[in-house]
């Protein structure tokens, strides 16, 4: 089975990255595999080891954005990805969830038909956690989120998730789309895999098979950013050294007001 | 300033060495002249002062016996930065950690004197890296902290380019690299004043940074790539650390508490030793070089560079964790063993031993360790042979047998023309062995510049010298 994990290159760093007039991203400063896309690689590529005596399998990366995004996909075959591809172009540019689920959909089609998409859990940028489910709404797959752990039988993937505060296990068959939780603890990639020479492929607007700009991009936006603002930081940390009693009478105080 | 010590206070009264003293006062100055100000109020009481930083220590040079402690954590400004020729240099306080100096410096938070900065400013660091990041820079500088980088950077005093110091009098002055004052308070452990600020001489960040981790099944063949990486001689590998088999099974037993652990993957099953390594590099061309020369050596010393682990620019923070897990596993674990006898404590080496190669120092410490019959972890830094070997004895004849096996490995640093206390200082937990190894015309070269810097005893009492 080909499984596809999708991930995205965020900022390394929060401070003034928002245009709080547009409500956009600023980009341009340095940036970082999102946190939550580690432990995606991760599934993706143990997936493909659990399916690999069922016939063998491939875990392809796909991101989208600048070329410098590019960058997160070294970082996927590092780790140990098959193949990674990155949708660019300024068709693409500016879009909000359901227009990046419909170009990541779309590209992914024009690659491969993949049985298993993995994504994390959501992006530290936009924390929204939209796309997974927004590929699966697309492609017409169930969806099973937040899983944190899998195993496999001839019937499908048995997988663990979390819902509200319970741990759920279901029987999925693919073609899905699943997201990950942090349980899967991304591997690091070893020196000889770093140094070896890799390449991503690009895909463009004109390499879709739905070329419609309307859909993508900016323009296939329906999300409207009505005000951005920077969330209010509470006042500064207060720093008390007391004596441990002393401390828990404290914080019962705080708490509960005795 | 606050007059009576206060309960509150009780963490004020030890630091990382677990040792717990008593004082009679305690101050939180903010400011140059507030500390100048609490000092001259302890001088005319002829009340002595201990310095405290973040009391990162493992010495206990911050730990009081009796009088007043000037804690400067909050003495962490004002941070100014100014150009002076091709050079940043950045003013700070010495409560500044180097965790908020680095995100400072990430963030371009600080002011430029004289209003705005010039153009063209590169990203920039400051190279000492003692493992501790919530380490304050005032106790780095009183330590003279080296930490992994040293092996590139060399000490923190290479990286200073003045100091204030708070006399017994409370007057301010300067001192500058090369002028006696300067020398005797890098490394000096706040026996001759209070540093209240700090010039720090900051380097243009290295283009490109990788951290790597190789893994052996066999002790003897991590140290025989240690010789080898040494040999290299390669201007890009920044930090050398080794780490052997109780070290790493140390940091996993620890990962299972450690919520910042979380997100490293185990170990390799099996392994004997770890080698840690930053290369910090002008550009792609020369980082692959280096890491390909790397490669190579770990390949012949039988090290698996499949198994091993690399990350790159922010993402190195993980296996900066993971290498300052070791030093933090075992005390968590010493931690644990004091609940049942709370006299014991480890004997940490912080020595070098220039004539042996690295093969020969670990392989010295492994048979003694073993025909001791303690516990120990050998793990720390290549650079000069610079073990952070730890002894931990589990009752009071081992805590003995500890003592003097790290009696004995001193005296060999001292016949080597090693250096006997590295950078964590000597404080109190090791004045015994400065007493005892030390050669006698050091010692007393070192009470002359006391007596002629504070001879009232004025400052930091009870630390280094057997009185």
């Amino acid at each position: 089975m080909k499984i596809a994990v999708c991930i995205k290159q965020v900022p390394a760093e929060y401070e003034g990255v928002t245009d709080l007039s547009l409500g956009h991203l600023i980009r341009g400063g340095r940036g970082r595999l999102n946190p939550a896309d580690g432990p995606a690689i991760e599934a993706a590529l143990r997936l493909r080891e659990l399916f690999w005596e069922q016939g063998g399998g491939a875990a392809h990366a796909f991101s989208m954005g600048p070329a410098s995004a590019g960058a997160v996909l070294l970082e996927a075959l590092s780790m140990g990805a098959d193949a990674a591809w990155l949708l660019t172009g300024k068709a693409f540019a500016g879009a909000d969830t359901l227009a990046t689920a419909r170009a990541l959909a779309a590209g992914m089609a024009s690659v491969d038909d993949y049985g298993l998409i993995v994504c994390g859990l959501a992006s530290s940028d936009g924390d929204t956690g939209q796309v997974g489910p927004a590929l699966a709404a697309i492609l017409n797959r169930p969806f099973v989120g937040r899983v944190k752990s899998f195993t496999a039988d001839d019937n499908g993937l048995i997988l663990r998730h979390k819902v509200d505060d319970r741990i759920q296990t279901v029987r999925l068959c693919p073609p899905a789309v699943i997201s990950v939780t942090r349980d899967f603890v991304p591997r690091i990639p070893g020196l000889k895999a770093r140094l070896s020479k890799k390449i991503f492929h690009e895909i463009h607007l004109g390499d879709l098979a739905e070329r419609d700009e309307a859909l993508y991009g900016l323009t296939g936006s329906p999300t409207r950013i009505k005000r951005a603002y920077a969330p209010e930081r509470p006042g500064a940390a207060q720093v008390r050294e007391m004596s441990g009693i002393e401390a828990a009478r404290a914080i019962l105080r705080e708490l509960y007001g005795k | 300033m606050q007059s009576e010590f206060s309960q509150q206070c009780e963490g004020c009264l030890g630091d990382e060495s677990r040792l717990t003293g008593w004082a009679k006062s305690i101050s939180f100055p903010e400011s140059e002249a507030e500390a100048a100000e609490h000092v001259r109020f302890c001088a005319v009481r002829n009340l002595p002062i201990t310095v405290q930083g973040s009391r990162t220590g493992l010495c206990g040079g911050a730990v009081p016996e009796g009088g007043h402690i000037l804690n400067l954590s909050r003495l962490t400004g004002p941070v100014t930065m100014r150009k002076a020729g091709e050079q940043f240099l950045l003013t700070v306080g010495p409560g500044l950690t180097l965790a908020a100096l680095r995100a400072m410096l990430r963030a371009r938070r600080f002011d430029w004197a004289g209003g705005s900065p010039p153009q063209a400013v590169p990203e920039l660091f400051w190279p000492p890296d003692p493992s501790e990041t919530t380490a304050s820079i005032g106790g780095i500088i009183s330590t003279n902290g080296r930490g992994p980088g040293a092996f590139k950077y060399g000490s923190a005093a290479r990286h200073v380019e003045s100091l204030r110091l708070i006399t017994a009098r409370g007057d301010i002055v300067t001192a500058k690299p090369g002028g006696q004052l300067f020398q005797a308070a890098v490394g000096g452990e706040g026996l001759f004043g209070a540093v209240c600020a700090i010039t720090l001489t900051l380097s243009p960040k290295p283009v490109e940074q990788w951290g790597v981790c190789f893994f052996f099944d066999d002790e003897a063949r991590g140290a025989a790539f240690v010789d080898a990486a040494k040999a290299l001689k390669l201007p890009a590998l920044a930090a050398l650390d080794f780490m052997d088999e109780a070290s790493l099974k140390s940091v996993a037993e620890f990962k299972k508490t450690a919520a910042r652990l979380k997100e490293l993957p185990d170990a390799p099953g099996g392994a004997a030793a770890a080698i840690y390594m930053e290369i910090h590099a002008g550009g792609e061309a020369e980082l692959e070089e280096a890491a390909g020369h790397l490669m190579t050596a770990a390949e012949k010393s039988g090290g698996d560079p499949e198994n091993s682990w690399s990350l790159a620019g922010d993402e190195m923070e993980k296996l900066r964790l993971f290498r300052h897990a070791v030093p933090e596993s075992i005390n968590a674990e010493l931690d644990r063993l004091r609940l049942a006898d709370p006299g014991l404590h480890k004997c940490a080496a912080d020595f070098t031993w220039p004539r042996y190669t690295f093969s020969q120092s670990v392989e010295a410490f492994r048979k003694e360790i073993e025909g001791s019959g303690l516990r120990g972890f050998i793990f720390g830094h290549a650079s000069g042979n610079h073990l952070h070997v730890n002894l931990f004895p589990e009752n009071q004849e081992e805590q003995r047998s500890a003592n003097d096996l790290m009696a004995a490995w001193l005296n060999i640093s001292r016949q080597q023309g090693g250096r006997l206390f590295r950078e964590h200082g000597v404080g109190k937990v090791k004045k015994i062995f400065y007493a005892d190894i030390t050669e006698p015309k050091e010692i007393e070269a070192a009470f002359q510049i006391k007596q002629i810097l504070d001879p009232a005893w004025f400052w930091n009492p009870g630390n280094k010298f057997l009185l």
